[in-house]
């Protein structure tokens, strides 16, 4: 099932390769004012999907232990505007779907504002980021809201003037607490790696 | 135009789910990823239609467990993987499982489910002929049963057009005795719901059915009266089985019912409800609906696993799944347990049976005080489970493969 969801998502995602060949860079407005890759004002949406590895959790006592989880699908939409050419502010929501080791059904929604600095090495850019947010988390019947922190990084082909394609690397650290249990207390460390299709809005 | 409309869309979409997952918080008996980082393996690669299985009873053989799941299956007491066992010529289903001596006795039936018949297996080969059985008149073969080496058969009969709906059942019970059955005194078509378990005590046996207690010798038992102090039973109850228990010589009974009871007897006929006022409850504050109860004494170590169903009528609340675990000090005292430990903790009930509706428990062991124990769990649609203790410490409950 998993795999048919993230076969779906990036057909979706290379299906837009397609569509963005609709626009030829000749015609478009955008090329023919162009001195960088990114202006102020310019908005990017990022769809993705790909898989998500759990790393590891620190238990309270802070000794690793292992995540338990089996690689998940993980599909994202990230939306950042420059600010600069150099530095955009965006939001981003993605989804985990795990499966853990005793067979339960482990879901992850991390929702976070990203900052995004990109290089420009023009057809490619480099994209390097932060971010803070919240994560829910959701297994059997329990539910929680936790902070957030990730740190990612891209590397993108700009294909032309209106879409990127692109490979994303992120790591998301994610304490969780229980003030009157702290000895529940434990922080989960994951890695993903994505593909992505970004359209310049 | 399309993309900003759409990434609008999508913006404003993403912020209704975080709100409403933001809303939604809700903790269970451990924190959610210490929940996940303390799993431990509950499953060996099971096919599909083993895990799904619905397990009908189980017993053990010589070096051999078998198990009756629609057909029958066989693995080696020491681990390996299931393997189907051959039935005699014309049948296909086997239920019912009981061991007496080096026999081990089925009711088999055909490819439709129909003509049961009593066949015994030493482990090697079925006898030719099915054992001689007379049912009462328009009862129909439903069960074996097996305590102090003897077997017992059960049968049962529903009749729509009695009018008290608790009268609809009537039952037989029947003993082996030089190679065919004969019905057990007082118990020939008897109004008594339908039988639950046979315990033996070491001096009588012990019929419980959904609404009596039957006490007496394997040719004759009697009614017993019920007697509980500070409970009545409602009309709408029902028995979910009996477990006879022995602490240190010391002798006492349990009843559990399908309201989530637990009664205690020092004699079988003076009960009592411990802790009345507290029944069992599931997380979600529910009931549990009790079947037959298993015994389970080593060490020092006294325990009672009452397993609950789950049955969705309508008009009526789903009951707890899973099980719980009572503690008992000595005979007269006897607690819940609610950290299901020493045989398993919080997560691995959670992740195991502890949301199934089981069926029954099966405890088996090497000796009758020392030695590997091994306990079976039969669920509904959830698969057979095992939790073994190998004489420090439990395996906790993983569930049965048969590959």
């Amino acid at each position: 099932m998993r795999l048919r969801l993230l076969a779906c998502l990036v057909a979706i995602s290379l299906g837009s390769f397609s569509f963005a060949q609709d626009f030829s860079p000749e015609t478009s407005l955008a090329s023919s004012t162009e001195f960088s890759m990114f202006q102020r004002g310019d908005s990017l949406l990022t769809l993705s999907a790909g898989t998500n590895l759990g790393i590891g959790f620190l238990d309270a006592e802070g000794s690793f232990r292992s995540s338990n989880l089996k690689p998940a699908v993980a599909i994202g939409l990230a939306y950042a505007m420059f600010l600069n050419p150099k530095l955009a502010l965006g939001g981003e929501l993605n989804g985990y779907f795990y499966t853990t080791k005793a067979e339960r059904q482990f879901f992850l929604a991390p929702i976070a504002m990203r900052a995004t600095w990109a290089i420009d090495l023009t057809p490619f850019v480099i994209t390097p980021n932060i971010g803070a947010g919240i994560a829910v988390s959701v297994l059997d019947e329990m539910r929680h809201v936790d902070p957030l922190m990730s740190l990612g990084g891209g590397f993108a082909w700009r294909f032309n003037n209106e879409v990127s394609y692109g490979i994303n690397l992120r790591f998301d650290f994610i304490p969780q607490f229980y003030i009157n249990t702290p000895t529940r207390n434990h922080s989960l460390m994951l890695f993903g790696a994505t593909l992505g299709a970004t359209y310049h809005l | 135009m399309f993309m900003k409309n759409f990434s609008k869309y999508l913006i404003v979409g993403t912020l209704i789910i975080a709100l409403g997952s933001l809303a939604a918080c809700k903790n269970g008996s451990t924190g959610l990823f210490e929940s996940i980082a303390g799993e431990t393996t509950t499953s060996l690669n099971p096919s599909r239609g083993f895990k799904q299985a619905s397990i009908g009873s189980m017993a053990r053989l010589g070096g051999n467990f078998y198990a009756a799941i629609s057909s029958l299956w066989v693995r080696p007491v020491e681990g390996g993987i299931w393997k189907p066992v051959t039935l005699p010529t014309g049948f296909v289903y086997a239920e019912s499982l009981v061991t007496a001596g080096s026999s081990m006795y089925a009711i088999l039936r055909d490819g439709n489910g129909a003509n049961p018949k009593i066949r015994s297996f030493d482990g090697d080969t079925w006898t030719d002929d099915a054992l001689a059985i007379t049912l009462s008149s328009g009862h129909g073969l439903r069960g074996l049963f097996a305590a102090n080496n003897t077997i017992f058969a059960w049968s049962d009969k529903y009749d729509a057009t009695v009018t008290e709906e608790a009268n609809r059942y009537t039952c037989s019970l029947y003993v082996l005795s030089g190679g065919s059955f004969a019905v057990v005194g007082g118990l020939d078509n008897v109004v008594a719901g339908t039988p639950k378990n046979l315990e033996h005590d070491g001096t009588n046996y012990w019929l419980s059915t959904s609404k009596k207690v039957y006490a007496g010798s394997s040719s004759a038992m009697s009614a017993q009266t019920i007697t509980i102090s500070g409970d009545t039973m409602a009309d709408s109850d029902s028995f979910g089985g009996m477990a006879f228990l022995n602490i240190g010589g010391t002798p006492a009974y349990t009843l559990t019912t399908a309201s989530g009871k637990l009664y205690h007897s020092a004699n079988g006929t003076s009960w009592t409800l411990p802790d009345a006022g507290n029944l069992p409850k599931n997380s979600n504050a529910q009931t549990y609906q009790f079947n037959t109860p298993v015994f389970l004494s080593y060490a020092d170590n006294n325990l009672l696993l009452a397993p609950s169903l789950s049955l969705t009528t309508s008009g009526s609340t789903a009951k707890a799944k899973g099980y719980v675990l009572f503690r008992l000090a000595d005979a007269a005292t006897i607690a819940r347990s609610t950290d299901y430990s020493p045989i398993s903790d919080y997560i691995n009930n959670d992740t195991s049976i502890g949301t199934s509706s089981i069926r029954f428990f099966a405890v088996f062991r090497d000796t009758p005080t020392s030695g590997k124990i091994t306990l079976f769990a039969g669920t509904q649609e959830n698969g057979l489970w095992s939790n073994s203790f190998d004489g420090s410490t439990w395996s906790k409950w993983l569930r049965e493969s048969d590959r």
